[in-house]
């Protein structure tokens, strides 16, 4: 006959060494989750903290003058090259676009009414619109 | 407009129909002293509005090239492309973190469910077991509520209860703060933000559009 006493006590004693080792792990993992877990955060404050510092770099740079620069000398480059190859004039602005090294920097679209006004104005001079 | 060929040989002019001299796009000293000398020989050439007559086509000035602009704008250009770099190379980490924490890695499933097994098993295997001995006959699943209420308003059934509770209250604590090891939507934003390229300037933004289509 089955001692039930025997029996239920052993269930206890057993179950709860187990909890124990089972407990004992996942209060370890758990702490070095949280430990993780802080230095990710400050990682992430680092990291914004950096993005912002290029942001402000990036403002201290002259993007406009040199896009202003640039827009010139190769709208110069394009009237010139429109002497030799009076064809180019009337070409559509995204090709003369393509072909010119503008600057990326720059308003593609403000690009391409500065171009069309170029076309125009060089036509113009040459009494040819 | 047309003159006689002798007409034409005292100007110095070479060609018949005088539209096509004046279009040409060779203009010199002689052709100009030649128009003052046909708008005095011919009065009605003063009053033509036509444009194509009288004035000479537009010859390109050559532009004399700026060095020191020019060295300014490598310059420029130099000093941009090396911040882009630094810029590509930041979003990048921070694009490799952002999918890493995405996944919320500090935050286990597994240790969730571990936990509340746990409890279960604390309440299921280790209480009512201690609550229910001692005892001299097999226990039937209709008579343990009568057998626990019984065992549980005792000084044995004080202890296992204050013993279990606290157990489990650890636990539970465990389970929070397992849970609560989630990243918010507010920083995974800021972090997202900052994976791409065009957040940082809108010049870079421009690039990107503009590098994108070619």
């Amino acid at each position: 006959m089955l001692d039930w006493n025997v029996f239920y006590s052993s269930l206890a004693q057993s179950t709860a060494a187990f909890l124990g080792l089972l407990g004992a792990f996942i209060i370890t993992k758990i702490v070095n989750n949280e430990q993780q877990y802080n230095e990710s955060k400050v990682t992430i404050e680092e990291y914004l903290i950096i993005a912002n510092n290029l942001r402000e770099r990036l403002k201290n740079r002259s993007f406009d003058w040199y896009n202003e620069r640039t827009k010139e000398s190769v709208l110069d480059k394009f009237e010139e090259d429109s002497y030799k190859n009076k064809t180019i004039l009337y070409e559509a602005p995204e090709e003369i676009y393509d072909k010119y090294s503008f600057s990326r920097f720059d308003n593609k679209q403000e690009i391409l009414k500065c171009i069309e006004t170029k076309q125009k104005k060089i036509l113009r001079g040459n009494n040819e619109i | 407009m047309k003159f006689s060929d002798d007409f034409y040989k005292k100007m110095g002019l070479k060609n018949n129909t005088l539209g096509s001299v004046f279009n040409n796009s060779l203009i010199n000293n002689n052709m100009t002293k030649s128009l003052m000398q046909l708008s005095k020989l011919n009065q009605n050439l003063q009053k033509i509005n036509s444009c194509k007559f009288i004035s000479p086509v537009k010859i390109p000035i050559p532009k004399i090239p700026n060095p020191r602009l020019q060295d300014a704008m490598i310059e420029e250009r130099e000093k941009i492309k090396d911040l882009i770099a630094e810029v590509a190379t930041h979003q990048e980490r921070a694009n490799c973190l952002y999918n890493r924490l995405l996944q919320n890695p500090h935050s286990s499933f597994l240790l969730s469910v571990s936990i509340i097994i746990s409890i279960f098993l604390i309440i299921t295997c280790i209480s009512i077991p201690l609550l229910i001995i001692p005892t001299d006959t097999y226990i039937t699943i209709d008579s343990i509520p009568n057998i626990l209420l019984e065992n549980l308003f005792s000084i044995k059934g004080l202890f296992i209860l204050i013993s279990t509770l606290l157990i489990c209250s650890i636990f539970i604590v465990f389970l929070i703060k397992n849970n609560s090891m989630k990243f918010s939507k507010e920083d995974l934003e800021k972090l997202k933000n900052i994976t791409m390229s065009e957040n940082y300037s809108i010049f870079l933004k421009n690039y990107v559009e503009n590098t994108k289509e070619t």
